[in-house]
């Protein structure tokens, strides 16, 4: 459970721990504000990759599928100063096994989640942001042995992600994400690479 | 920058630091103990050791006084006997096996205090001069001589080398008879005991921590089959963390069988693996099988009937009761086919109490010490049980103030000190 | 003490994508301390008052929640005040309704050169709270005193961050439950607390506060309703969210 909020805690220590707070091309004066407020929306997709052997015990003799589809989606709100805030949901595989039982009975089990998160997002150089936040995540159990099983719990957890967008047009950009992914039931989290397109769909 | 990494290095290693409790049973060794010519003690051994002890040296570890008493785990025809000591001071128990080494007595084992993680090894001897003589005769005198039992206790593995002292003071207190209920089936995993909450293997320690009965919860898996788990849900408290999540009634037992393991690598147990336990491996007379889940509860009663009556063949004094801790439960144990003459156990209103004509009214102690409605209680032939009394000082009170017939604690070990230490 | 933090996959990755990132500085700009808003950072005051709002959110350990491993929400309603060059008084709400924990306190605070300053204070606490679950009553009250010492380094721009510790001390719990006395036997020195904040401006004139405290105790006042019984320090991690008006 330390992870959980320890990795947040690093990621602000980090976020904090340069000198190099560049400008967005909005940014005008020296106190870092820029001209409007605006709403950018975040489409992401693509492979998250689950690095720890938690969660799959050994005695189930696990044959672990570590890399799985994540898909995310993104809205946040950016004020005149370069901190924003937002809200991310999607729906991501956080790992899958083959098992084998006691008996030599065969198996599988897979870990999704739907993460509910609250974000909060800076720009440290030229379209790039770093994004950092809180919430939950609705985990759901597949299990495929001796009969199959569906089942859900509600996680606590968290997300950061760093990514690169070039600009197509003012309001569309596409680029890239690296993003660690954790819920506190899970163990450890999946670190996930995407691509992305942005869209800021609202200016006022 | 480099002040600035130096700085986040700092905090990661404040911020990394996450203490993992643990208290694992010292590794109890000890070759004098071992020795070929080490026998059992006698049944008559046992019993004259049994007592209220004051305790000389040790006391800022076990506290000034403890009561020993014997307990048994029957495994087939081969019988395992622990003197447990139950300490004054919160919440400390020792666990030892003893021995006859020609005109010598050992008793060898573990000391714990299940508040912390507090825990090492105990030995003790008896020779010349400290009653040794009277404890291995057959014979039973009228006067009893000092019996001081001296030995040393360490932390964790490291050979004990602190001296601690016990003398005789006084036979144990049973005049008011006691259930001592353990939660759980014995303790509760966040105590860090030897064995998961509400497994076999707890059943198993129960009487070495203090307890005659047990509180057990049942749940049933999607398959209907009864099953020992407390928590509505499948959750890394209490398992070995394996991708499943969510209610436990979502999962069959073959699934969850196959699959789970608790956080000490047990199984989680069927109820009928528990009360087999409890009537072949455990001398305990009481069971309450605490109900969680809503639903036909005609499996849970079938069991009870069929365990009672297979320890009744054995010609034990077993008390197996259904436990009514809400509304809901209710409902469905008056569906039950002659309900009111089921022994239940009840935990809402004595008007409920009367209506499921319960055997055993169990409020919860927050409710006080309810004298007047306890006394009702038995006028009717009913018994009073309180839950879950932890704390040692309200223990005490409700001994000295109180007329229940039984306590569920987490800490049956303090219950058990203060009930056989009464005077 | 592990430091398991180090052993994780994602923890390097995290420390590589940042420490990547940061790599390069560029020019950047200063704004004068005394035009920026705080309330966490260890500096003199510049202005009279300052006045956060927001929430902290505590995760509570399972050894305490068992079925349920969740966050605590409670508003954080915080003001500082300039009594001296050096010295500021310090007060706190942590509101919950049904159980509140308000905290009084001094700050000396001073600079040690133009990024680095530091401070230290004293809080004393008093929480008290009520439950009425399941048809009976239980309440409780108690007080703290929280000595503690803060180190903060001023970034370029507006970004303030602030390092604190506190040691946590419990006196006088009493806790009842229905009309019984929980008898409790709390350690004095409880534990102690380590938090990390970060201040920098918002939207408009607003600044943002955000922050996690990490702390070690045996005794935290939101769980007093558990009656819980354990002699070892626990882990309660917090998140810190506000907003300075």
């Amino acid at each position: 459970m330390l992870n959980n909020k320890t990795l947040l805690f690093y990621f602000l220590l980090f976020l904090t721990c340069s000198k190099s707070f560049g400008q967005e091309d909005e940014v005008t004066s020296q106190t870092g504000r820029s001209k409007k407020y605006s709403l950018i929306l975040y489409l992401s997709g693509g492979a998250g990759y689950f690095p720890s052997n938690a969660g799959a015990p050994g005695y189930l003799k696990p044959k672990l599928a570590r890399i799985n589809p994540v898909t995310t989606a993104r809205i946040m709100w950016k004020p005149d100063h370069r901190l924003k805030a937002g809200f991310e949901t999607g729906y991501m595989t956080f790992y899958s096994y083959q098992l084998t039982d006691a008996n030599g009975n065969k198996g599988k089990v897979s870990l999704d989640a739907i993460p509910l998160l609250l974000e909060f997002s800076v720009s440290v150089k030229k379209h790039f942001n770093l994004f950092a936040g809180p919430g939950f995540y609705i985990l759901k159990t597949k299990l495929n042995y001796a009969g199959s099983a569906e089942s859900n719990k509600v996680s606590t957890g968290w997300m950061a992600a760093a990514a690169y967008t070039a600009p197509l047009s003012k309001e569309i950009s596409i680029g890239a994400e690296a993003k660690w992914l954790y819920a506190a039931e899970t163990i450890r989290g999946s670190f996930g690479l995407q691509l992305q397109a942005s869209w800021k769909f609202l200016k006022w | 920058m480099m002040k600035q990494y130096c700085v986040a290095i700092l905090c990661m290693l404040i911020f990394s630091c996450k203490k993992k409790y643990e208290a694992p049973v010292p590794d109890a060794r000890w070759d004098l103990f071992s020795s070929s010519t080490a026998t059992v003690l006698t049944h008559n051994t046992r019993n004259k050791l049994e007592g209220v002890y004051s305790i000389t040296d040790g006391t800022d570890v076990f506290g000034p006084s403890a009561a020993l008493k014997w307990s048994y785990t029957a495994n087939g025809r081969d019988t395992t006997y622990h003197l447990s000591m139950f300490c004054e001071r919160q919440v400390v128990y020792v666990i030892c096996e003893g021995k006859r080494l020609d005109s010598t007595i050992l008793l060898n084992g573990y000391w714990r205090n299940v508040v912390n993680t507090e825990t090492g090894l105990a030995r003790f001897t008896l020779s010349k001069n400290s009653g040794v003589g009277y404890l291995l005769d057959s014979s039973n005198p009228d006067t009893i001589p000092a019996i001081v039992i001296t030995g040393t206790f360490g932390t964790g593995d490291v050979p004990p080398d602190r001296p601690i002292s016990l003398q005789y003071s006084r036979p144990l207190y049973r005049a008011t008879p006691l259930e001592i209920v353990a939660h759980r089936g014995g303790g509760r995993t966040s105590d860090l005991l030897p064995a998961s909450e509400n497994t076999v293997e707890i059943i198993k320690m129960a009487s070495r921590l203090g307890a005659t009965g047990i509180e057990i919860d049942v749940r049933f898996t999607s398959d209907s089959v009864p099953v020992l788990y407390h928590d509505a849900t499948i959750n890394e408290r209490l398992i070995q963390k394996n991708g499943m999540v969510g209610p436990i009634e979502n999962y069959s037992y073959a699934q969850l069988n196959g699959l789970v393991r608790l956080i000490k690598g047990e199984r989680i147990p069927t109820l009928r693996e528990a009360l087999d336990a409890v009537v072949y491996n455990t001398s305990l007379r009481y069971v309450w099988l605490d109900t969680k889940f809503t639903g036909s509860m005609q499996k849970e009663r079938d069991l009870q009937v069929e365990y009672m009556q297979k320890a009744a063949a054995m010609g034990r004094n077993l008390n197996i009761t259904i436990g009514i801790p809400d509304e809901d439960v209710l409902k469905n144990f008056l569906k039950l086919s002659g309900y009111q003459n089921i022994p239940s156990v009840v935990e809402l209103t004595p008007q409920d109490v009367t209506t499921t004509n319960a055997k055993i009214w169990a409020p919860r102690w927050t409710l006080g010490l309810q004298n007047e409605e306890v006394e009702r209680m038995h006028a009717a032939g009913r018994k009073a049980f309180v839950w879950t009394l932890d704390v040692p000082e309200n223990i005490n009170k409700y001994f000295l103030q109180g007329k229940f017939d039984g306590i569920l604690s987490n800490y049956p070990s303090s219950v058990a000190y203060y009930y056989y230490a009464k005077q | 003490m592990t430091p398991s933090l180090l052993k994780t996959p994602g923890i390097c990755v995290c420390i590589i994508i940042c420490l990547s990132a940061f790599s390069k500085s560029t020019a950047a700009q200063n704004l004068p301390i005394e035009q920026q808003k705080f309330i966490y950072f260890p500096h003199p005051m510049s202005s009279k008052w300052t006045t956060s709002i927001g929430l902290t959110a505590t995760t509570l350990p399972y050894d305490i929640t068992e079925e349920l491993h969740y966050r605590v929400p409670a508003g954080d309603f915080h003001v500082i005040r300039k009594v001296g060059n050096k010295v500021n008084l310090d007060g706190r709400l942590s509101i919950q309704l049904l159980q509140n924990l308000a905290t009084v306190g001094a700050r000396w605070t001073t600079a040690l050169n133009n990024r680095v300053s530091v401070g230290a204070g004293n809080e004393v606490g008093y929480w008290f709270g009520f439950v009425n679950f399941a048809g009976f009553k239980s309440r409780g009250s108690g007080w703290q005193n929280i000595p503690n010492v803060a180190i903060g380094y001023r970034f370029n721009k507006q970004v303030l961050l602030s390092f604190r510790a506190d040691a946590i001390m419990n006196f006088n719990i009493k806790t009842f439950a229905g009309n019984e006395r929980v008898t409790t036997d709390y350690r004095v020195f409880s534990g102690s607390s380590y938090t990390i904040a970060l201040e920098q401006p918002f939207y408009g004139n607003r600044n943002l506060t955000l922050g996690f405290r990490a702390l070690y105790t045996d005794f935290f006042w939101q769980t007093w309703p558990a009656f819980e019984s354990f002699d070892r320090n626990l882990f309660f991690p917090q998140l810190i969210i506000g907003l300075i008006l």
